[in-house]
């Protein structure tokens, strides 16, 4: 299910399943999380992986990195092709090598992932450490660390390396991060809902930082969120998932002017807008999103769906294309075409 | 709009004093979280109360909800002096104001059921005291805001994000509340819920004619609900107008930047917000406020007399209100 | 820790560090998990039978003397060998189950259920109250516990009752301040303000919200205290300050037999090594029961 664009592949994920084995205290079942999700994020593309809790977007965001090897009961199995090489079949040693200067990951809480109690010149400056111990000379090395900090929109840069994370905001701590993330040059920057814990204003100013980053330097960034608004302004394509698995993939415009999916496209439609004047209602998807453990037969949404057919209850739809957008759906075509008012008598309560 | 207020707070304050050592002796700084808020809501509307973090909007609800104590200030709910209400009064007072908060898991005792909770609030104001009425209208409440009557029996963990929030919504509603606080209730709350949560809390402003003070750092979500809207920065309102104007013609940068920044799922409208230029620097704590007006150093229009004099907030025709020297028209 | 400061963290460090810090194969493990939750199980149980029937166990007439069978080693007639009364040890340990588990039982109850209240009190209501709580705190945590509770038991007659009085003074402060701290966290969680709001009655609020989410951690130093307090109950009578009526006590035969201990020394060594076992096993328990306790999180 490799990405259907001119442009070379970076970052091509295929198959990739994360499964959760539970304690044996409850039955030691598994449970899937990531089902068999495949994409490619091509270079100096924006690719924004959208869904809301108990997706699984931010599983496959850190399986991507490798994170997920350190915890015991989750199994990971599919591959990740970054340049050429599978990091999922990487030993943690050689992985550890790429982390850093291929691909690199930044979070959402940023206060949180920085240590308190070093100054944040210095953690800048450990990300930038060369591997082989070679440090240069201090001097150097802070000449480095202040490029590197005005890169990221800092100004003043010789004060702020010498604060400690308390002391400075948390737009401030993100662009630190970031800075930190691409001490190494990577290619592709995995960023898992880097301004949820910002405010608003902040937020743009973040995004923009991305934005203009992967101009100018060719960056490619897996951006993961939950708010649509984030992934209009950002992305190149787009990426709905859903119960863990992809259930929508299109490029950003095709995806908002019509999406090919009812899950998509109610999730856009629930946004809440300031440009539109207020409806009397919103329109919402009744229902919530399906624990793992107890996911429907056949395609995981079809009990909130309004197009819902026998088949949906059988069957699980798979990822085809339509023109340039993909839908796992089995319905998809009629949705293109509904479009709009798919959604409006499903105004309820839920 | 002639109906008499609900709800008048005039002039509140919340200073935190802050001690700190420093060298030798101490430094005092002062927080100044809410500086001279008015506010006014009428019977069975909305106030939409918008701001970033740090701009004191939690805590005058917490002020208003007797949470917290005021520095200074008044406060007149149902034409009765509000502050003064002490001990058993104010207990069952409380009857008439009842608040949703942001995280449902949190504002639930988690080794009580559902049921128990939206019991417990009956008993507390001595609605229904037999056991089986109380049970039946706990089954009520929860059908009134789209739950099954089996939800009473289970525990908060047990519940989706959006179950647990319709609980507490239910247990505000129990009382039979003129005024709710909902202190950004739906933004820890997935999208297709938060629409959910967002009609629900409508359609109850219908049925039951209770006011809303809706605080929420997600302009967009108070589009829904408000018919007035207040903008804060630092402790104080900078901006003040029925939602209609607030959104089509913003007077104050800080409320002009806002909207600018509010991600629009579509992204052509996108583009378009982002060419309207963007908020520089960081928001500034509220312990060194700047002089003047606290907004000119992010601001795009300072001048020399924002450094000098305060805006006061003051009132243009047709109920709109804003606290600066150079306001959009 | 944040898997962002786990990619970090994986840089900075050098590369002995490193090694040292890679996944192990397999975990070291402490042995913990359910056999050894019963074992102790089972453990408590035999004891609290010799509490209840010590008859059934050793027969009657621990302390009937019998010079002809003195200082007899283990394994041989006896199954923990005699003291220098001709005393069968196991008999005397079994008799003095009784009285221990009353003393460890009956203080931490009395102290437990005293220093809980007072410190959820002081926690939750603060102000005046709180500060009373705090000093009184600190004054009786002025002396460590064993010396506490013999300064209550020297200046009161040695009997059973009062012996559990001074033990369970001693055991309040350790309660009381650990209660507050609870107390204090439960005070400024969410669902605290939200009873307020909805109007529920302070009363209300501290029985049926406060105090059972601080009950977890009073229970766990509820069942430590109990190996504690039967700790300070053994060496009180060792000390020869506790309750004169009887001598089969365990801390009474430790003294009993510590002037035979480079030779005899099964008499004093089986009970010390008792109270060990049973403080063990009175731990694994309590931990245990706090993990069932908390409210499982989905």
């Amino acid at each position: 299910m490799a990405d259907d664009r001119a442009a070379p592949s970076l970052l091509s994920v295929e198959h990739l399943s994360v499964s959760y084995r539970t304690s044996s205290r409850s039955g030691g079942e598994h449970v899937d999380l990531v089902r068999d999700v495949s994409f490619g994020v091509g270079r100096g593309e924006i690719v924004c992986l959208v869904g809301e809790s108990g997706s699984g977007k931010t599983l496959t965001g850190r399986a991507i990195l490798g994170l997920l090897r350190r915890n015991a009961r989750m199994r990971v199995s599919g591959s990740v092709w970054l340049d050429g090489r599978d990091l999922a079949a990487l030993p943690e040693r050689e992985l550890r090598q790429v982390r850093g200067t291929g691909v690199s990951m930044i979070f959402q809480d940023p206060v949180a992932a920085l240590d308190p109690v070093i100054r944040v010149g210095h953690q800048v400056a450990e990300a930038m450490t060369r591997r082989d111990g070679r440090r240069g000379s201090r001097r150097a090395v802070v000449a480095q660390v202040a490029d590197l900090l005005r890169q990221v929109g800092i100004t003043d840069t010789e004060q702020r390396m010498q604060q400690f994370p308390h002391e400075i905001s948390g737009g401030m701590c993100q662009r630190i991060l970031i800075a930190i993330a691409l001490a190494g040059n990577p290619s592709l920057l995995v960023a898992d809902e880097p301004t949820t814990a910002l405010d608003v204003t902040i937020q743009a100013q973040v995004l923009d930082l991305l934005a203009s980053l992967c101009r100018e330097r060719g960056l490619s960034v897996l951006l993961i969120t939950h708010d649509m608004g984030v992934a209009a302004r950002m992305a190149d394509r787009v990426l709905v998932m859903y119960a863990g698995a992809i259930v929508e993939q299109a490029p950003a415009g095709d995806f908002f002017a019509h999406p090919a999916h009812p899950y998509g496209l109610g999730l856009i439609r629930a946004v809440p807008r300031i440009d539109t004047g207020p409806a009397d209602r919103l329109s919402a998807i009744p229902g919530s999103v399906p624990e793992a453990r107890s996911r429907p037969a056949g395609c995981p949404f079809h009990p909130r769906c309004p197009l819902r057919a026998d088949v949906c209850e059988q069957e699980e739809p798979e990822l085809l294309p339509l023109g340039a957008q993909h839908a796992a759906c089995h319905r998809s075509a009629e949705v293109l075409g509904a479009a709009r008012s798919l959604w409006d008598s499903e105004a309820s309560v839920g | 709009m002639a109906s008499e207020s609900l709800l008048t707070a005039t002039g509140l304050v919340r200073h935190y004093r802050l001690r700190r050592r420093w060298w030798l002796g101490e430094r005092h700084s002062v927080v100044k979280a809410v500086d001279g808020v008015t506010v006014e809501i009428a019977p069975g509307t909305t106030l939409g109360l918008v701001g970033e973090s740090g701009c004191g909007k939690t805590t005058l609800g917490r002020l208003l909800l007797r949470l917290d104590q005021p520095t200074s200030g008044q406060v007149t709910f149902g034409g009765e002096d509000w502050l003064a209400k002490k001990g058993e009064q104010l207990r069952s007072a409380r009857k008439d104001m009842q608040a949703i908060f942001q995280d449902p898991l949190g504002s639930l005792d988690p080794r009580r059921t559902v049921g128990n909770a939206i019991g417990e609030a009956l008993t507390a104001h001595g609605l229904e005291p037999d056991r089986g009425a109380r049970a039946q209208r706990v089954t009520e409440l929860l059908q009134q805001v789209g739950l099954g009557a089996d939800v009473a029996a289970r525990y908060p963990h047990e519940l989706s994000g959006g179950q647990r929030q319709r609980a507490t919504i239910a247990r505000a509603i129990a009382v039979g509340p003129k005024f709710i606080v909902c202190d950004e209730a739906v933004s820890a709350l997935d999208v297709s819920v938060q629409a959910q949560i967002i009609n629900l809390l409508s359609d109850l402003q219908d049925t039951m004619d209770v006011s809303y003070l809706f605080i929420s750092h997600n302009l967009a979500t108070v589009r829904h609900l408000a018919s007035t809207v207040a903008v804060m920065y630092l402790g104080k309102i900078v901006e003040q107008a029925p939602a209609d104007e607030i959104f089509t013609a913003p007077a104050h940068p800080y409320t002009v930047a806002l909207l600018a920044a509010v991600p629009v799922p579509d992204p052509a409208a996108s583009r378009a917000q982002a060419a309207s230029g963007r908020l520089a620097g960081d928001p500034q704590s509220a312990t060194a406020l700047p002089s003047g007006c606290r907004f000119r150093l992010r601001c795009p229009r300072a001048a020399a007399i924002c450094a000098e004099a305060e805006p006061p907030l003051s009132g243009q025709p047709g109920g709109h209100a804003v606290a600066c020297h150079f306001p959009h028209s | 820790m944040s898997a962002q400061a786990e990619v970090a963290e994986d840089r900075r460090q050098p590369s002995l560090r490193r090694w040292l810090d890679r996944p192990p194969v397999r975990a070291w493990r402490v042995p913990h998990g359910r056999p050894l939750v019963i074992l102790a199980a089972l453990f408590l149980l035999l004891v609290l039978g010799w509490a209840a029937f010590p008859a059934v166990f050793a027969g009657a007439n621990p302390t009937a003397v019998n010079p002809l069978a003195a200082l007899q080693p283990p394994l041989h007639r006896y199954l923990l060998g005699t003291d220098q009364y001709g005393r069968s040890v196991y008999a005397e340990l079994v008799y003095g189950a009784r009285p221990a588990l009353e003393v460890g039982v009956l203080s931490t109850l009395l102290g437990g259920a005293a220093g809980s209240v007072i410190g959820i009190l002081g926690g939750y209501l603060g102000g005046w109250a709180d500060l009373l709580v705090m000093r009184l705190i600190d004054i009786l945590l002025a002396l460590p516990g064993l010396f506490l509770a013999l300064i209550f038991i020297a200046a009161l007659p040695p009997t059973l009752t009062n012996e559990i009085l001074a033990i369970g003074i001693a055991t309040v402060p350790g309660f009381a301040r650990v209660l507050r701290g609870q107390a204090l966290g439960v005070r400024s969680r969410l669902f605290v303000d939200a009873a307020i709001v909805t109007g529920v009655r302070r009363r209300a609020i501290l029985w049926r919200h406060v105090l059972p989410n601080c009950l977890a951690p009073a229970i766990v130093l509820g069942t430590l205290n109990i190996g504690t307090a039967i700790v300070i109950a053994a060496s009180l009578s060792y000390l020869g300050l506790g309750p004169s009526s009887g001598v089969l006590n365990w801390g009474a035969l430790i003294n009993s037999g510590q002037g035979y201990i480079d030779r005899d020394w099964w008499i004093s060594t089986f009970p010390g090594l008792l109270v060990t076992l049973l403080v063990i096993a009175v731990s694994i328990l309590g931990d245990r029961l706090r993990d069932a306790m908390e409210p499982s999180s989905g």
